[in-house]
């Protein structure tokens, strides 16, 4: 039998997930995205509560694991314990488990009532979202508040919200099973072919694009409506990344490791708008948007499946509601598929 | 069965076979029957595991020509006309690669090869109750796994949806472009599904009949008791998989539509058989049957590591009957939390909330048997061969995957990291982690006992650290992705400008993937070279005190000579009554007419 010093040990049997460990806890609060709601935040809240637990649970197991093998290596004249187990300590390890995962319990059920169970009830925006292979389709009930007439609002790929305001989603699919997710906004649901599902959230802060630092923020409806923002003008291009992270191995452009940056297009008009009217001031923000993942295996382009969510303040998306195009492609997708065979959607509320 | 005379049907031996046919091709023996699913698995095991590298290549290098492959395969199977993967060939590597890894490799790995071989020897029986049976069940085996491979060289490849076969994505023509890639699959696991229901009915009726005089129930070997409550979710929930199975392909095949709702347009045309159904109906009737598969897959892993574990601590197991009772209650709580895969199906959210409760209590269970090994290993001698070390590490391992299940039993929690790498890095944390990394050690223990050989004790460890080591750098940082919302089944995220920042996770993954994989070469070496030229191995080289030790090598067809009786648990290691040695096997009359436990 081999002797193996306690360090080399060690290094195998903790080395490589300490480090995958420490990277965690170190890049936790960079691969989450961050939440944009309040119930996004309380299912971040919930998540992190349980990791607290999680981790703890971690070390201390795999320490006692670790630390087993080597202090009770056979060595000559060891004997090992002859037990058969203890019932006292059969059940304290039992119990405590017990009680915290009763914890978890509970904490789970209140958040999910929450979040499943009550959806919003004061006149919050309503969208109807029709996936299919491969994109979103969304369609607002218009001026007469009623869908299935012809003054609605029909949109494909890009949707806008207003901040600030409840938006409840009833969602359905025309063809197979899809998944409208909003990583964002932690809302994940399955689009399902002759079910009429409902989600709903609201955003408080709107996305927009910080020209000096090129990264996405997150501002307010104060903040936004203090600082110029570029409504129109500029162009989202990317490049490989010329910044390698410490574990990327090729160069970016194989790995498709892209950096974003908006530029000016060379195609387009400059609009810069500050509390709600135009200005002739340099832009600080370019605005931005949320995007739309489609998270159920659905087909061979299910990679492809992406939307867009506009986040703007209450003016401006009404404007963008009433700038849709009439499309009757578009349209027939609406009566010829949602109206026609299922009628009874338009009428849930 | 009375505790001195020894049953007629235990003592029983079919005739040994004395023609190549009989002896190796159908075989009533179930020494052999276990080694043909061992080397047809093994083989699975390596297709399974090439086609996730295919996978992970195009991940990592998204619409790049596959090295070597891509160029000799370009235009057909999963390759496009440049060799880099298709988008209907990833899906269908993604599919075939859970499916093959699923239901050819784990489970007649762990209950074909490893249950067969030892269940008799463990009972102290000649065979198994029914040896037709037995052959029966791996001649279905092998043409399923024959279909399957049929699959990839239909016209329009094999299944692309998923190895869970949603409908209406599996269901409704046009919405994939593979046709009898898919019913060919449907009819493999019908097949699959036939080979595990009498397979379990089989192990049922062995370990309850045909126990050896002196053996009770608990003076079981771990392994017998953990093959038992899997032969009980066999028997009981794979009829749901034929089930659903079977309506599946009527609906494709007849045009049926037990899973299609009226109205499906896919694309411009209204799919021809539609009205009635309901897809929800099939991830039910699904995941009744696969959640219980999951318990298949991973409770013979346990046996395997608590029989180990114990050998190799040279102490009885920590908390035995504890152990029993958490296999049972898992048997129970495993059948009534099957919701929890459909949190975010469109399942009524009331229903969600039963399923998060159970779901949550099931990691009980799990905790208590953890808790038990860790009790086992406490206050041992330990001897870290390498069986030992694949043992441990299995512990390690399910406990990262276990506690990462927390997350996702915790519903609210799930909507965000359903569907995404977090789950993948669960499952794989515990069918390979744990369960493969416990096949491993199954098999450098069991080796000497199955093949009259050992093996090379050197290449074990330096297999055991280099999997240890690539499998945690491969699925560990699985869980960063998943916590960016890393959606699963993508064939490239760079779509995306959330999951941009993940690209370079992407290839460390994979780079790690592919040392993890070609660190399996060394374990594939080790075990075919020495079951060839291996250096002889004694009877019991690890002092290890079960019944199938107490027979010689190479193990005659009549396993034991006289049937034998037992008379104490099967991990009296370090007893007082073994003095001066540290152990004594199960059918040694009692020394010093001390009473037996």
């Amino acid at each position: 039998m081999k002797r193996f010093p306690a360090w080399s040990l060690f290094l195998a049997c903790m080395g490589a997930p300490a480090l995958a460990l420490a990277a965690d806890i170190q890049g936790s609060s960079g691969w989450i995205p961050a939440a944009v709601s309040d119930r996004g935040r309380d299912i971040d809240a919930l998540y992190m509560h349980i990791m607290v637990i999680v981790v703890a649970i971690f070390v201390i197991t795999q320490g006692l694991l670790l630390y087993s093998i080597i202090a009770f290596r056979a060595k000559p004249g060891r004997k090992a314990v002859f037990s058969h187990g203890s019932a006292h300590v059969e059940i304290v390890l039992a119990l405590v488990p017990a009680l915290i995962l009763l914890y978890i319990t509970v904490a789970s059920v209140q958040l999910w009532e929450l979040v499943r169970l009550k959806p919003p009830v004061k006149d919050p925006v309503r969208v109807q979202v029709l996936a299919e292979q491969f994109s979103w389709n969304f369609r607002y009930a218009g001026p007469d508040a009623v869908f299935g007439t012809p003054d609605d609002v029909i949109a494909n790929g890009e949707m806008a919200v207003p901040v600030d305001r409840d938006v409840l989603f009833y969602i359905s699919s025309k063809d197979v099973i899809h998944s409208f997710f909003l990583p964002e906004s932690r809302v994940k649901q399955d689009v399902v072919p002759g079910l009429l599902g409902r989600v709903w959230t609201k955003w408080n802060v709107i996305p927009v694009w910080d020209l000096a630092t090129q990264k996405r923020v997150l501002l307010t409806l104060d903040e936004y409506e203090a600082a110029p923002v570029a409504v129109s003008g500029y162009k989202l291009n990317s490049e490989p990344n010329p910044v390698k992270t410490w574990y990327q191995f090729s160069d970016s452009a194989r790995i498709n490791y892209l950096r974003y940056h908006y530029d000016l297009d060379p195609d387009g008009k400059v609009v810069v708008m500050q509390g709600g009217k135009v200005v002739q001031t340099a832009p600080r923000y370019v605005r931005h948007y949320f995007e739309i993942a489609c998270s159920q295996l659905c087909g061979n382009l299910h990679f492809a499946m992406r939307g867009t969510v506009r986040v703007l303040p209450p003016e401006d998306y009404a404007a963008w509601l009433k700038a849709q195009p009439h499309d009757d492609f578009l349209e027939s997708k609406w009566n010829g598929v949602w109206d026609k065979y299922h009628p009874e959607y338009d009428k849930a509320l | 069965m009375s505790a001195e005379t020894v049953n007629a049907v235990v003592d029983y031996i079919h005739p040994e076979p004395t023609d190549f046919f009989h002896k190796y091709v159908w075989s009533y023996d179930h020494k052999i029957v276990s080694k043909q699913y061992l080397w047809t698995s093994l083989m699975f095991l390596v297709l399974g595991g090439s086609l996730a590298m295919l996978l992970r290549w195009q991940i990592a290098y998204p619409n790049q020509p596959v090295p070597v492959w891509g160029h000799l395969l370009k235009g057909i199977f999963v390759f496009d006309s440049t060799g880099a993967i298709s988008s209907d060939g990833y899906l269908q590597l993604a599919t075939m690669h859970g499916l093959i890894m699923v239901f050819f490799v784990i489970i007649p790995l762990i209950v074909g090869a490893f249950g067969n071989f030892l269940i008799p020897l463990h009972i102290g029986a000649r065979d198994v109750a029914f040896p037709f049976l037995n052959a029966l069940s791996y001649w279905l085996y092998l043409p399923a796994g024959l279909f399957m491979l049929a699959s990839f060289f239909m016209a329009k490849g094999a299944g692309e949806a998923g190895w869970t076969s949603y409908p209406p994505l599996s269901d409704v023509a046009g919405a994939v472009a593979p046709v009898w890639g898919m019913n060919f699959v449907l009819i493999a696991l019908f097949l699959a599904g036939f080979s595990s229901i009498l397979g379990g009915l089989n192990f049922l009726a062995t370990i309850i009949r045909m126990r050896a005089p002196g053996m009770t129930w608990s003076r079981l070997p771990l392994t017998t008791w953990a093959q038992f409550i899997t032969a009980i979710f066999q028997v009981l929930a794979t009829p749901m998989l034929a089930a659903g199975g079977a309506m599946l392909f009527f609906d494709r095949v007849f045009h049926t539509s037990f899973f299609l709702p009226h109205g499906l347009v896919i694309g411009q045309e209204a799919a021809a058989n539609t009205g009635g159904g309901f897809p929800l109906l099939f991830q039910h009737i699904f995941w009744f049957y696969a959640h219980p598969a999951v318990y298949i897959l991973i409770l013979p892993s346990m046996g395997f590591a608590s029989d180990i574990l114990a050998a190799f601590s040279r102490k009885p197991v920590f908390g035995y009957r504890a152990m029993i009772i958490s296999m049972i209650s898992i048997m129970g709580l495993g059948f009534i939390v099957w919701g929890h895969h459909m949190f975010v199906s469109g399942l009524n959210p009331i229903m969600g909330m039963a399923f998060m409760v159970s779901t949550v209590f099931i990691a009980l269970p799990s905790g208590v048997k953890v808790f038990n090994w860790m009790g086992t290993l406490w206050g041992g001698a330990i001897r870290l061969e390498p069986p030992m070390l694949y043992a441990i590490s299995f512990v390690s391992m399910f406990i990262v995957g276990g506690l990462s299940g927390i997350f996702m039993a915790a519903s609210p929690v799930d909507i965000y990291i359903h569907d995404t790498y977090y789950i993948i890095a669960h499952f794989h944390y515990i069918v390979f982690g744990a369960t493969l990394f416990a096949v491993f050690a199954a098999a450098t223990y069991w080796f000497p006992k199955m093949f009259g050989r050992q093996m090379n004790a050197k290449l074990s460890y330096l297999h055991w650290g280099l999997s240890f080591l690539f499998f945690n750098l491969a699925f560990f940082p699985m869980h960063f992705l998943g916590e960016a919302g890393h959606m699963r089944r993508l064939m490239t995220s760079t779509g995306y400008e959330f999951l941009n920042p993940m690209a370079p996770w992407n290839e460390f993954i994979t780079l790690s993937a592919f040392a993890l994989g070609l660190s399996q070469i060394l374990f594939a070496y080790n075990f075919i070279y020495s079951v060839f030229f291996g250096p002889k191995a004694e009877a019991n080289p690890w002092e290890a005190a079960t019944l199938e030790w107490t027979i010689p090598v190479p193990v005659p067809h009549y396993n034991f000579k006289v049937i034998p009786t037992v008379y104490r648990g099967p991990h009296e290691y370090s007893s007082p009554e073994a003095a001066p040695a540290d152990w004594i096997a199960q059918n040694v009359p009692p020394i010093r007419g001390k009473a037996a436990h």
